[in-house]
């Protein structure tokens, strides 16, 4: 009794030590309770049959309906339509997304220009910072159909007979979507694999160098194994991400801004409908159980990528 | 190393008062600045002023506005008014007219536009509500729990002189028997017997003046138009032949081909059938498919979402015909003129077939409805007396009799300014568009009768074309119910939908993709909205006629 007393003592004292750093802790600590884990209360409400007009105490007051929304959701004539959509989009991302920033990182590493490496640098982490809606203008301006740049140009050279649909055919709009991620994302994540590059031992490569390694076998065997554990977690972090385009994500703000009444047969995903159906016609219940799915999924995608990544590499986030 | 800690912890401190911060509301929030149009020291005062006294001032407002038919805004109380309308050309309550009816009122007004289109959703699911809110979102708003009846408030403030038209509260009724609003568009068959000369807007068709003189093309059929269409395309290869309005679509060829654009019609038989079913559709269906597989349509005024898209292009001066809204030649020609070029649309005024019809199934849009977080309900209740009399519509509507317009002896009134004119000629006196907040059907519908622009001109030949029956619209449906979750869903596939018709390859992929809708509309649950229909129409009808009748 006499010892758990003093262990409390010290602990506070200790915690008294740190109150600048545990200050700072606690905020975050108070930020994520209030604005990420108390309003997860309100998932309640993907089982209720909750109505607007209620109001916040209709959250507490609205009856039990168990899986209706769910139920409706799964047996909607859209569902397989939205969820091969979304991760047929999700997939594309992951498979181009994930490689091309540390392909990058590993090019701007080896090259041997300052100057030009800096630029290179600079100018492919730039459009991370163009916000989706400037994304979609400059594409607008640029791919239309008839009045876009690049297709007045080439119909002008003669190259095309009339443009290419990019933003209306519904068969292109994947492409375009999984193109624009890559180009608006590689960059700023080539910066996590540069500095996990940067903190390889240059002795390494030196020692690997004498042995009579070239360039691309000292990328595969020091560089690469090098930033494996990066690789790993941003995979992971990925992977929990999937449906939502992934570590370049974006899937909802591209389906949301770029889909259209033509392109719709592959450019609605499970979260544009959420929203349409949660925020526009008002069904908030619905559209909290269509999101719920899809976190569940995520979920589950998080636990299983985390597993396969600790049995082949050793290397796991949890 | 203390100041470090001290720091630290005001620091950390900061961080969650200033987080905590966010999802607070400041009690004057929701009377932020005053951009009405009293003084600034009025509209400092009105903030001043705590609920409890409001309603005294309202009473002394309403007292000196009584004895002398105006009322000093200098101590009135600021009412907050949100409009859900995205599009809406106003962000200000300002200008002669706004600042005439608070004068008359003795309130002060703010105006918050809607962001988008989600705002009021979240606005009523959080109880965080203005004042009053104008919307057409009925099933939102239309509850006691987020609104004010407005029969209620009859009977708890007798003194007001606000008479609501018997048919108005029957049209306008929820379903728990109260009535929250005065849906704006809508006035009862007699009004209009009241007028000779009564103009019924609608889509309309438009084409390019300049160039139709060229080639000697004029619209007599509507087979004139594929003919048209095929001249210009030949004469101007990098033109668009034609383009299309993102909201009002092919409407206006619905219309000449008698067809409705939506919602249910009524059948030969007297019950209601949804839009779909309609002989002759198919047919429509085909002719736009038939204009986009020859070129004349471009795969990207499909993808439009903005009404502004198809303005930009026509005003541009690379199209040579404009599906859209009646209104819209007169007003595009406005917008030609300030960007200095010579060349003007001319809208087809004459109706070209025999079919052609226009339905008003609706008994009113978009009303004032007063929120349960108002705060001077009194103020709020004759705001809204006054804007739905007679008075107030025309002033909001029109403008101020004597400087804006005069009226004949007919009662038709004659506008010394151009009522179908550009924003920015109408918004410095806060003209028209104040008025779409309440008007009934007839203040728009005899606004333009002694007007000779084309847009008048189009209405007055549509009137003979028109059938009404505001019973239909009166077939509502509950939010979240299985009916409304039909209704959003048969909306939604069929916006999809359409565009795979109108862009198929060929006629026959165009008729199997019309079917294929037609097979998805049954099995949303087409027949199940019919059947909800027709279980109310009948009883529905004979209730209007019966309130009709006795107001006759």
């Amino acid at each position: 009794m006499m010892k758990r007393k003093a262990d409390i003592r010290k602990g506070f004292r200790r915690f008294g030590r740190q109150i600048e750093l545990q200050a700072l802790a606690l905020a975050g600590v108070a930020y994520l309770l209030v604005f990420s884990i108390l309003p997860m209360f309100g998932i309640i409400i993907a089982f209720k049959a909750y109505k607007l007009t209620s109001g916040v105490q209709g959250i507490f007051s609205s009856e039990w309906i168990g899986l209706k929304y769910f139920t409706e959701f799964f047996t909607d004539y859209r569902f397989t339509e939205l969820l091969r959509n979304t991760i047929a989009l999700s997939t594309l991302k992951m498979v181009f997304a994930f490689p091309i920033p540390i392909l990058l990182a590993i090019l701007i590493s080896e090259c041997r220009s300052r100057p030009f490496k800096r630029l290179i640098q600079t100018a492919s982490y730039l459009p991370n910072f163009v916000s989706w809606v400037l994304v979609y203008g400059i594409s607008n301006a640029l791919l239309a159909q008839n009045s876009g740049a690049i297709n007045q140009l080439l119909v002008k050279l003669g190259i095309l007979e009339k443009g290419i649909p990019f933003l209306t055919d519904p068969g292109r709009f994947w492409g375009t979507a999984v193109v624009l991620s890559v180009w608006k994302s590689s960059g700023w994540w080539a910066i996590i694999f540069l500095a996990a590059i940067s903190g390889i031992d240059s002795t390494l490569y030196e020692a690997a160098s004498i042995d009579g390694a070239g360039r691309l076998r000292r990328i595969w065997h020091i560089t690469l194994p090098g930033i494996k554990g990066s690789i790993v977690t941003v995979l992971i972090l990925s992977i929990g991400s999937f449906l939502g385009g992934g570590m370049v994500g974006s899937n909802f703000e591209q389906s949301f801004l770029m889909g259209n009444t033509v392109n719709n047969a592959t450019s609605e995903i499970i979260q544009t409908y959420a929203f349409k159906m949660g925020m526009a016609q008002g069904r908030f219940s619905y559209a909290t159980a269509v999101d719920l799915v899809q976190s569940l999924i995520s979920i589950v995608l998080v636990i299983i990528s985390n597993r396969v990544a600790k049995k082949i590499s050793g290397e796991g986030l949890f | 190393m203390k100041m470090k800690k001290v720091t630290a912890v005001l620091l950390a401190l900061a961080m969650v008062l200033a987080a905590s911060a966010c999802g607070g509301k400041s009690p004057d929030s929701g009377a932020g600045q005053n951009d009405a149009g009293g003084s600034a020291a009025s509209g400092d005062e009105a903030k001043e002023d705590t609920a409890a006294d409001d309603s005294a001032k309202a009473q002394d407002t309403s007292e000196k506005a009584d004895s002398d038919g105006t009322a000093d805004a200098g101590d009135a109380p600021t009412l907050t008014i949100f409009v859900d309308e995205t599009w809406w050309p106003y962000d200000k309550w300002e200008g002669a007219v706004p600042e005439e009816f608070e004068k008359r009122l003795g309130v002060n007004v703010e105006v918050i536009r809607a962001a988008d289109e989600n705002q009021l959703a979240l606005m009523v699911a959080s109880g965080d509500m203005t004042d009053i809110v104008c919307s057409y979102r009925y099933q939102y708003l239309a509850d006691s729990q987020v609104c004010y009846a407005l029969d209620e408030l009859h009977e708890e403030y007798p003194d007001v002189d606000f008479e609501v038209d018997p048919v108005y509260q029957f049209v306008n009724q929820a379903s728990d028997g109260h009535y929250y609003t005065i849906g704006c568009g809508f006035s009862p068959a007699p009004a209009y017997e009241e007028y000779d000369k009564i103009l019924a807007e609608g889509p309309g068709f438009m084409y390019r003046s300049d160039i139709a003189q060229e080639l000697g093309i004029t619209f007599n059929t509507l087979d004139d138009l594929d003919a048209a269409f095929e001249k210009v395309q030949q004469a101007y290869p990098d033109y668009t032949v034609c383009s299309f309005n993102s909201a009002h679509k092919f409407n206006w060829l619905m219309q000449q081909m008698g067809l409705k654009n939506g919602g249910y019609y009524e059948a030969e038989d007297g019950t209601l059938k949804w839009w779909l079913r309609q002989d002759g559709l198919l047919d429509y269906y085909k002719k736009v498919n038939e204009w986009y597989r020859k070129g004349y349509l471009t795969a990207e005024n499909f993808a439009y979402q903005s009404e502004d898209d198809t303005k930009e292009i026509c005003v541009g001066g690379t199209v040579f015909a404009n599906f859209g809204y009646d209104n819209h030649a007169d007003n595009y020609n406005t917008a030609i003129g300030v960007n200095g070029d010579d060349f003007t649309f001319s809208l087809v005024t004459d109706e070209l077939s025999d079919n052609a019809k226009s339905y008003d199934f609706g008994c009113g849009g978009r009303g004032l409805y007063i929120t349960r977080s108002c705060e001077d309900v009194e103020a709020a209740y004759r705001l809204l007396a006054y804007a739905y009399g007679e008075e107030g519509m025309k002033l909001l509507m029109w403008g101020i009799e004597g400087e804006d317009y005069t009226v004949d002896a007919d009662g038709y009134p004659t506008f010394n300014y151009d009522f179908q004119g550009d924003n920015n000629v109408l918004q410095p006196r806060g003209l028209k568009y104040w008025g779409w907040l309440v008007h009934n059907a007839i203040v728009t519908s005899i606004a333009e009768a002694n007007s000779d622009s084309q847009t008048a001109q189009d209405r007055k030949n549509l009137t003979a074309h028109m059938e009404r029956n505001p019973v239909v619209g009166m077939i509502r449906f509950e939010t979240d119910s299985d009916e409304s979750n039909t209704n959003t869903k048969l909306d939604e596939m069929v916006k999809n939908q359409n565009t795979n018709i109108y862009m198929a390859e060929s006629e026959e992929a165009c008729e199997a993709a019309f079917n294929a809708m037609l097979e998805q509309a049954e099995q949303i649950g087409m027949g199940t909205l019919e059947e909800y229909a027709n279980a109310s129409y009948p009883d529905l009808k004979a209730q209007y006629d019966e309130i009709l009748a006795g107001a006759q």
